[in-house]
């Protein structure tokens, strides 16, 4: 479960100061699949970047699993992004140059799996996706929607409790978009991943179990 | 992250961009390449001047000399018996000296200064540095390799060293020169062995004696050995027996008894009435002096039983009053400007290295830069600052330690090179490097280790700013 208390976050640009996210309060409970959707700027992406360990509130809490990794160190919370977090991005944000299966291999070497046992789970994962045929090709092979598969089995690698997805079919076209969100889903159906996807698409978010609109900083 | 994913990870990283890579590598190659070279020349020359001072077997050498003050004065600086200042060095002196702890046998040796030399049937005429030692002493055993050793007694023989051996054109025929006669070119006054000191006319007056002072002569000396190279390679040698006939002096003197036995007995006979003005006959006579006894000799060269002792020995013979040098102290002063010399040539070779490192900042700056996304996937991924940090550093390090590697390798390349190039234009006889070939581990290992650290230290600050990049900031890049 991953509950937010109070979670304010502000950015200062060029002497202005943003604020990205105010005084937010939410809970996800385990196997959601949860859309966020809100004009550009409103704090999505924040959002997502604090849930994720990426980034780390101003003040108030975020707590997974009734643990606190608001106020933690950067291992801890490395540890954290690496053990329960998959990302997958608009823009895939794979390596060029290394292989299908190498990419997912990534998160596998930072969460120290012994060398020999990376290989069989990254091609779980790529099975996962349906993308097993393809290990041995760069992303500059895939097609758009072939890497956004390789991407979410990078997510799955070390077997996540979230994936958060931001705009995960902004780089695709709709029947790509579709199947991209299927699998997403599926996920989240079959494996009981906690799912949140940042999306613009009002396709997208009418297969969530819940909306969250931001506006401002605010959850409406 | 394990150790040999980051070397993979950085190994792979560097393959990235290779043309980048290559001209990065390619500074730290020179600059090890100048490290390498110019500590190995310096290592060579010290090794080598150890392996000749060895194969002179002087380490267990002590050199005493007359003056106390002049112990700088260095090995086989053996003085020409000039005692204007000092202790004189006589036989007792020597007796003293052999009957010392640690040492073996003594010598006495006496320098004989020529203004030059020559062969009889013509040659250029060379430098002259002829020392006198006792042949029969294990102080200064001196082995020849063609004709035979010095032997006491032996007058106007030497045993011709391998300088001067070379200096006249015998360098590959040593037993040919055996037995040529050698003209010495004497400096004005001389008067000792083989000179012609003529008897000063009756009506002598000063023009005579200022023909005499400006007259040079040659001696006539024959060569009978060739020493083996050992000692000083400009040295020729001879018996204490002939220096001593060389160095004295002769000269006409007014022998007064005779005279006035003489003047007596004119007087007497003019007293007897018996008139006669005769002739003053000519009371000259020719009086030889043994100046060595009087100033003693040059120098003593003492062996001791062990390079060890050396110094005990020396200390001794200081408190006799006499100055005394030994190898070690040379050897050691020497060695210790070739270090100083090493030193420079590396640190001048270690500007090139600096250079480099300034290359690896600028690349690994620059990597980091285009990189920014991948230091954000792999934030997401759940790499750590610390790992970040440490990709980076062990990517830059990876870069010192190929160049230190290949330029460690064009290195040796470099010096076989040298070797087989010195070996076929034979150049080395007058060099005292006797391979160009000499890589001790410690330097091959520092070499690398030195390149390697260099370009660990150039990531830091690079890595550093890698590992500090907020995971959002990097991932918003485009």
């Amino acid at each position: 479960m991953i509950e937010l208390k109070g979670v304010t976050r502000t950015y200062h640009l060029g002497g202005e100061t943003i604020s990205a996210l105010d005084n937010v309060d939410l809970i996800i409970k385990d196997g959601d699949f949860i859309a966020i959707m809100g004009p550009s700027g409103s704090g999505k992406s924040t959002l997502a970047n604090i849930i994720g360990g990426l980034d780390t509130p101003d003040s108030g809490e975020v707590l997974v699993d009734n643990e606190s990794i608001s106020k933690v160190s950067d291992n801890v919370l490395s540890f954290y992004r690496n053990k329960k977090i998959g990302f997958i991005f608009q823009t895939f944000n794979l390596q060029a140059g290394y292989t299908a299966l190498e990419n997912v291999m990534i998160p596998l070497v930072f969460s120290k799996m012994p060398a020999g046992q990376r290989r069989t789970r990254a091609i779980e994962c790529l099975r996962a996706v349906g993308l097993e045929d393809r290990m041995n090709h760069k992303p500059d092979q895939l097609s758009g929607g072939q890497r956004q598969r390789v991407c979410i089995a990078r997510a799955l690698a070390n077997n996540p409790s979230i994936i958060i997805a931001d705009e995960p079919t902004g780089n695709l076209d709709s029947k790509r978009g579709e199947e991209i969100v299927a699998l997403l889903k599926e996920l989240n159906k079959k494996a009981g991943i906690s799912l949140i996807v940042i999306t613009h698409d009002p396709d997208v978010a009418r297969q969530a179990d819940r909306t969250i609109r931001i506006h401002d900083g605010k959850i409406s | 992250m394990r150790f040999l994913d980051y070397a993979k990870l950085a190994f792979r990283n560097l393959t990235r961009r290779k043309l980048r890579t290559f001209l990065t590598v390619s500074a730290v190659v020179i600059g090890a390449i100048a490290v390498t070279t110019l500590i190995s020349i310096g290592q060579n020359v010290s090794l080598s001047f150890t392996d000749m001072i060895n194969n002179m077997g002087i380490l267990n050498m002590v050199t005493v000399s007359p003056d106390q003050d002049s112990e700088g004065g260095g090995m086989l600086n053996t003085g020409g018996g000039d005692t204007t200042g000092g202790k004189k060095i006589d036989d007792a002196t020597i007796a003293t000296v052999k009957k010392m702890n640690h040492v073996v046998d003594a010598t006495p040796t006496v320098n004989l200064w020529f203004e030059s030399m020559e062969l009889k049937e013509g040659s250029k005429k060379i430098r002259s540095n002829i020392m006198a030692i006792d042949s029969d002493s294990k102080a200064f055993p001196l082995d020849v390799i063609a004709g035979r050793p010095m032997m006491k007694g032996d007058m106007g023989k030497i045993v011709i060293g391998n300088g001067n051996l070379r200096a006249l054109g015998y360098a590959d025929k040593p037993a040919e020169i055996v037995g040529k006669k050698i003209l010495l070119n004497t400096k004005g006054w001389y008067s000792g062995w083989g000179a012609d000191v003529p008897k000063p006319p009756q009506d002598r007056d000063d023009s005579w004696w200022k023909e005499q002072e400006k007259r040079k002569q040659q001696i006539e000396i024959e060569v009978v050995g060739v020493a083996a190279s050992s000692g000083d390679d400009w040295q020729d040698y001879t018996s204490l027996e002939w220096a001593r006939a060389v160095q004295s002096r002769r000269e006409w003197q007014d022998n007064k008894e005779k005279r006035e036995a003489w003047e007596e007995a004119q007087r007497s006979r003019s007293y007897n009435g018996e008139y006669s003005q005769s002739k003053m006959p000519d009371f000259m006579e020719l009086v030889t002096t043994d100046e060595m006894a009087k100033a003693g000799y040059g120098a003593i060269i003492i062996k001791a039983d062990d390079s060890k002792n050396t110094e005990v020995i020396a200390a001794e013979v200081k408190k006799l009053g006499y100055g005394a040098s030994t190898a070690k102290e040379m050897i050691d002063e020497i060695l210790r400007l070739i270090k100083i010399l090493t030193n420079i040539l590396a640190a001048i070779g270690g500007v090139s290295l600096i250079v480099a490192a300034i290359g690896i900042i600028n690349t690994m700056a620059m990597a980091i830069f285009e990189r920014r996304k991948e230091i954000g996937v792999m934030r997401a991924c759940g790499a750590t600052r610390a790992t970040v940090r440490r990709l980076f550093t062990f990517e830059s390090a990876l870069i010192g330690f190929l160049g230190g590697a290949l330029g460690l390798a064009a290195a040796y390349g470099a010096a076989l090179v040298g070797d087989w190039a010195a070996g076929k234009f034979g150049s080395l006889a007058s060099v005292p490097i006797k391979t160009f070939v000499y890589f001790p581990y410690w330097l091959a290992f520092g070499v690398i280790g030195f390149t390697t650290i260099i370009g660990l230290l150039a990531g830091l600050y690079p890595a550093l700013k890698a590992a500090k990049l907020s995971p959002v900031e990097a991932l918003r890049q485009n």
